[in-house]
């Protein structure tokens, strides 16, 4: 017997006791003509027969066994069992439900952002090979009067870091200003929107290897496809927006949405980085030549005072 | 049960032997063969039935409906291949066996 049929059998048991049935009374039929044929009455023989036939139920039992996967029938009797008795607890089923569903909830909700923030590389190719600059800042520096750690930097700063390291690593300033602003693009009438802008140095785009969707990635405003597909339909190249007083022609659409999990950059600027070196806002973030390794930091005192090795 | 099961464990072993000397058989004639070597055999229905399904389902034999000359429809039995060696193998057992328990009761 094959297991499809073992197991159509547990689910219509009725099919397999049905033919039981029709085998057993065929057997009736044959003990009761042939002790009618020895020279009993037909209602003695066919009483003979019955008893000698047995406990039916028993006999039903036992060859429907051989017959049905009875593992899997046990356990479609547990289900149905667990069931009856869930819908029977009606409060207590509430509850589970709720407590389980809350808990699944609440573990899929920390697990997403662990994988936000922790597991998943940066939507950018090499993504091993970026760093982010930060550095410690001593007590006497900190307008706190604790050390700190920090991730900006001026940008005399950054331009000091970019030909510190050039041959090595690329460097790109990043202005993430992390809020909505004000802005008029050419083809609204002069309305303003609300859209999210940072700034990126020049070639910055070329360093973190960002796909241009469209159009070029320096020399203007450049907006997310997202946000190319969100506000202009897709074709977003050749607008103007108008930030403040200062005006930038749309050139190109970036396949990014930022470097930060959960925000996503709207429009992107052409960097202007100040020349004030205590305005420490950019972000630095590089990307290191093949077979450079970030080393340790070295205290400054260990060091050997140049000049005199 | 009867007061004396003397087919206990031998059953499956006789139905064997029965179906593929006479085979295909119904269940009822199958008792009959096997009862009409002895008074001592007496072959329960509540035996049979399951054994019959055991091997069924063991590959040993195989059962199809097929009809009476009456028009009814009865299920025949008949062995397969693999019930033929386990015949072979039960039958050198069960004559080993047998001889072994005679001679013992002989000689003990």
């Amino acid at each position: 017997m094959s297991w499809v049929s073992r197991i159509v059998n547990v689910f219509r048991p009725g099919r397999a006791h049905a033919e039981l049935e029709e085998e057993m009374a065929f057997h009736l039929e044959q003990r009761v003509e042939s002790l009618m044929a020895e020279g009993s009455g037909r209602a003695e023989a066919e009483r003979a027969a019955r008893r000698r036939m047995g406990n039916l139920a028993g006999l039903r039992e036992e060859s429907y066994e051989a017959k049905s996967a009875v593992r899997l029938d046990a356990v479609v009797r547990d289900v149905r069992f667990g069931l009856r008795v869930l819908r029977k607890h009606r409060t207590t089923t509430a509850a589970a439900v709720v407590s389980l569903g809350l808990a699944i909830g609440a573990c899929t909700a920390a697990f997403t952002l662990i994988d936000a923030l922790l597991l998943r590389p940066l939507p950018l190719p090499e993504p091993g090979r970026l760093v982010q600059l930060g550095r410690l800042m001593p007590a006497f520096l900190s307008p706190w009067n604790k050390a700190a750690e920090s991730d900006t930097f001026s940008y005399p700063q950054f331009e000091l870091f970019r030909e510190a390291v050039r041959g090595e690593a690329d460097l790109v300033a990043l202005e993430l200003r992390g809020g909505l602003q004000p802005v008029k693009f050419d083809d609204a009438g002069g309305v303003s929107e609300i859209v999210r802008i940072d700034a990126v140095s020049e070639g910055g785009f070329g360093v973190l290897r960002v796909r241009a969707a469209a159009g070029r990635l320096d020399g203007g405003a450049v907006v997310s496809d997202e946000f190319a597909k969100r506000r202009f339909g897709g074709n977003a190249i050749g607008r103007w927006v108008s930030v403040g007083r200062e005006q930038f022609p749309v050139v190109g659409v970036a396949a990014f949405g930022g470097l930060q999990p959960g925000y996503l950059t709207d429009v992107w600027l052409p960097l202007k980085g100040q020349a004030d070196p205590d305005a420490g806002r950019y972000q630095v973030w590089g990307r290191l030549r093949e077979g450079v390794r970030v080393s340790r930091p070295t205290p400054l005192r260990k060091r050997p005072p140049s000049g005199r090795r | 049960m009867s007061k004396f099961d003397a087919l206990q464990g031998s059953l499956p072993l006789l139905v064997l032997k029965i179906v593929e000397r006479r085979g295909p058989l119904h269940g009822y004639a199958i008792t009959t063969h096997i009862e009409g070597f002895s008074e001592l055999l007496r072959v329960e229905e509540g035996s049979l039935y399951p054994a019959l399904h055991r091997l069924e389902e063991a590959g040993l034999i195989r059962a199809e409906w097929s009809e009476t000359q009456h028009k009814r429809r009865v299920r025949m039995y008949s062995i397969t291949a693999a019930g033929r060696r386990r015949l072979r193998e039960d039958e050198r057992r069960w004559t080993a066996v047998s001889a072994a328990i005679g001679q013992v009761l002989r000689e003990a």
